[in-house]
């Protein structure tokens, strides 16, 4: 407290634009670069449209050149380059169908693990668990969330993919019913293990984002409850999840474009076959592993074109995805209110 | 059961007394009616809530001590004094909210017979018998209007379609409600003005039909209007239901209470019950100095 920075007197701050503190003249008989920046002044709008402009133009230049790079492409295969078709540039085939299965598929399957999984954890982080554990706990999740995503890559091919193919494929394929979904041979690196690679890597962005949109239900919404009879379970059940609603909505927006763009992990332990898989245990591809497995070998021309178009797809997929979990979230609470649980009267 | 019938027109047509029900709510509360059974009518017993020596602490800090104050059944208690002095804490210490913030409470706290802190008795249960209504509008936002009022009997078990939707129209009509949203059941609860969601609050908590009802600083977030209906809602409810009312306005005390509990804050900065009685005689010749120097306006 009593520091030699502490206990030194208050000197005037060069350059400040406090009303006052800059001496005694009025803005107007300061040097331009000391006066208070004020709305009506030029320089503010400068930098006001400057900063917007820069990243419109960024976006756009983006977007403008993706689409100008990819048209050889979509010349060749048509618009149904999104949708059908399969890539195989050694026999000419450039068409993105199998690979946008491949993402969605992953995708998919990494949100049937993480979301549950997640949700349960968040749940416990700020419900159950006594702060004295959950944070240290929170912390390490979140650390998980810093580990670069080759290295988790890389861990998983070499440490989990053996195990997968010792151990856990065969389980799912002894499953009753389920094991329509697990068929053989189980190599290791498949679908299913991409999946499980995706769901560890948004795991973090799922507990860290949930536990925030739990800790922001108002205590009074909570007490609310507890006075009404309301058993803790009631009290997370009713009040804290539906209250939590539009942040866990958004939580598995993102986690969803992580899942979806995510390349360098899941290149290394999916397998790289493009082609619609027909099991959870199957090699497969998705748009993110095929540009990394391509961008180095494409032949110039319809090659390089139809790896940019391929980009091209995953932004189309990622925003798609961040529209709908706009309109999820701004409708908070909408749903009940429609009818399904109302009209008791 | 009276309520029902004289304050709400519709209700009373069924042909059985919803209470008759109860034996149907699963789980906690059919466990509790055999305490129920063995609770003496607080009416002959005189009080429905009695404190005998209790302190609250926070950790170190001590916010209220040695409180011994009774009130009686189906009569307003209002608890006033400055900011502090540990009023809501009291209040709380009733339903056993302060068993999850941390707050200590010594001393012996009574609802009817039953020791509310006793070893066997689960506050979620307790909480069932005893109704609260908080500072600020708190209906459960993304709830409809009627789902907030059933909400309390869903938390304690009770399924029955027919039951949930007279025991639900019966609290709006005791809330004086029923007018304003009975064509608006399904509507976001957040929707109605303030001070009509502190009735949905009230009507709320009438739905589970609580022995006791806690209201701390109702009107505190209203307008002047909003609260002279809060008002006559008490004043209304009075008669039917125990109620404990921390308020910090003398006027409001005076207006709708029987009893009155001063707290003022002691020297020490810990909060203290002053003074307790029939408010008419608290009023205009309170036995304690600090009491008289308070009501009177010099004080706080």
């Amino acid at each position: 407290m009593n520091g030699p920075i502490a206990s030194s007197p208050p000197s005037p701050v060069a350059g400040s634009v406090a009303p006052g503190a800059g001496g005694d003249r009025p803005d107007r008989l300061r040097p331009w670069h000391k006066r208070r920046l004020l709305p009506s002044s030029p320089l503010y709008a400068i930098v006001r449209w400057g900063a917007a402009g820069l990243f419109a133009a960024l976006v756009i230049g983006l977007v403008v050149s993706i689409v100008s790079q990819s048209s050889q492409a979509f010349a060749h295969s048509g618009i149904s380059f999104l949708w059908s078709g399969t890539w195989n540039p050694d026999a000419g085939d450039y068409a993105g169908g199998t690979l946008v299965v491949g993402t969605v598929i992953t995708t998919l399957v990494a949100m049937i693990i993480v979301v549950p999984v997640g949700l349960g954890i968040s749940v416990s982080l700020s419900e159950l668990i006594p702060p004295w554990l959950a944070g240290p706990l929170s912390t390490s999740i979140e650390f998980l969330a810093a580990v670069p995503s080759i290295v988790v890559g890389l861990w998983a091919l070499l440490v989990l993919s053996p195990v997968f193919a010792t151990d856990v494929e065969p389980a799912l394929e002894g499953l009753p019913v389920l094991n329509r979904l697990f068929r053989g041979p189980a190599y290791g690196p498949s679908v299913l293990l991409a999946s499980v690679v995706l769901a560890i890597m948004t795991l973090p962005t799922v507990v860290a984002l949930s536990r925030t949109a739990l800790g922001g239900v108002p205590i009074a919404d909570r007490e609310a409850a507890m006075a009404l009879g309301a058993t803790h379970w009631q009290v997370v059940r009713r009040t804290v999840l539906p209250g939590a609603r539009s942040g866990i909505a958004a939580a598995i927006t993102l986690a969803v474009g992580r899942a979806l763009g995510e390349s360098i992990a899941v290149a290394l332990v999916i397998g790289n076959r493009p082609a619609i898989p027909h099991s959870l245990l199957a090699p497969g591809a998705t748009l993110g592993s095929a540009i990394v497995n391509q961008f180095a070998e494409a032949s110039p021309g319809l090659g390089t074109s139809s790896v940019i178009a391929l980009a091209g797809v995953l932004l189309l997929l990622t925003i798609l995805v961040n529209v709908v979990g706009q309109l999820l979230v701004r409708r908070r609470g909408g749903r009940r209110l429609l009818g399904v649980r109302g009209a008791v009267v | 059961m009276k309520r029902h019938d004289e304050v709400t027109g519709q209700a009373s047509n069924h042909a059985t007394d919803p209470r008759a029900h109860f034996d149907d709510r699963s789980g906690r509360l059919a466990k509790e009616s055999k305490a129920a059974a063995d609770r003496p009518d607080p009416e002959v017993h005189g009080a429905a809530v009695t404190l005998d020596d209790v302190s609250i602490t926070f950790g170190d800090h001590v916010a209220v001590r040695n409180v011994t104050l009774q009130m009686p059944a189906r009569q307003v208690t209002a608890l006033v004094g400055p900011s502090g002095c540990g009023k809501t804490s009291v209040l709380r210490a009733i339903n056993r909210l302060h068993d999850h913030t941390g707050g200590a409470v010594r001393g012996s706290v009574r609802l009817g017979n039953l020791d509310v802190y006793g070893p066997d008795v689960q506050p979620e249960v307790l909480r069932s018998r005893i109704g609260m209504v908080f500072q600020r509008p708190n209906p459960f936002p993304t709830m409809s209007i009627f789902d907030n009022v059933i909400s309390g009997l869903r938390f304690n078990g009770v399924r029955n379609k027919r039951l949930l939707r007279e025991m639900g129209i019966a609290a709006l009509h005791n809330a004086a409600l029923w007018d304003i949203v009975k064509d608006r059941l399904n509507q976001p609860a957040l929707r109605l003005s303030g001070g009509q969601q502190q009735r949905l609050c009230i009507a709320r908590a009438l739905a589970i039909e609580p022995e006791v009802l806690l209201m701390d600083e109702p009107c505190s977030a209203l307008d002047p209007v909003a609260t002279a209906k809060i008002e006559d809602l008490i004043r209304h409810l009075s008669g039917e239901v125990t109620i404990a009312l921390v308020t910090h306005n003398m006027f409001q005390a005076a207006r709708v209470s029987d009893n009155v509990a001063v707290f003022l804050l002691g020297d020490d900065r810990v909060g203290e019950l002053v003074e307790v009685g029939p408010t008419d005689r608290v009023f205009d010749t309170p036995d304690d100095a600090r009491t008289k120097a308070y009501v009177t306006g010099h004080v706080g």
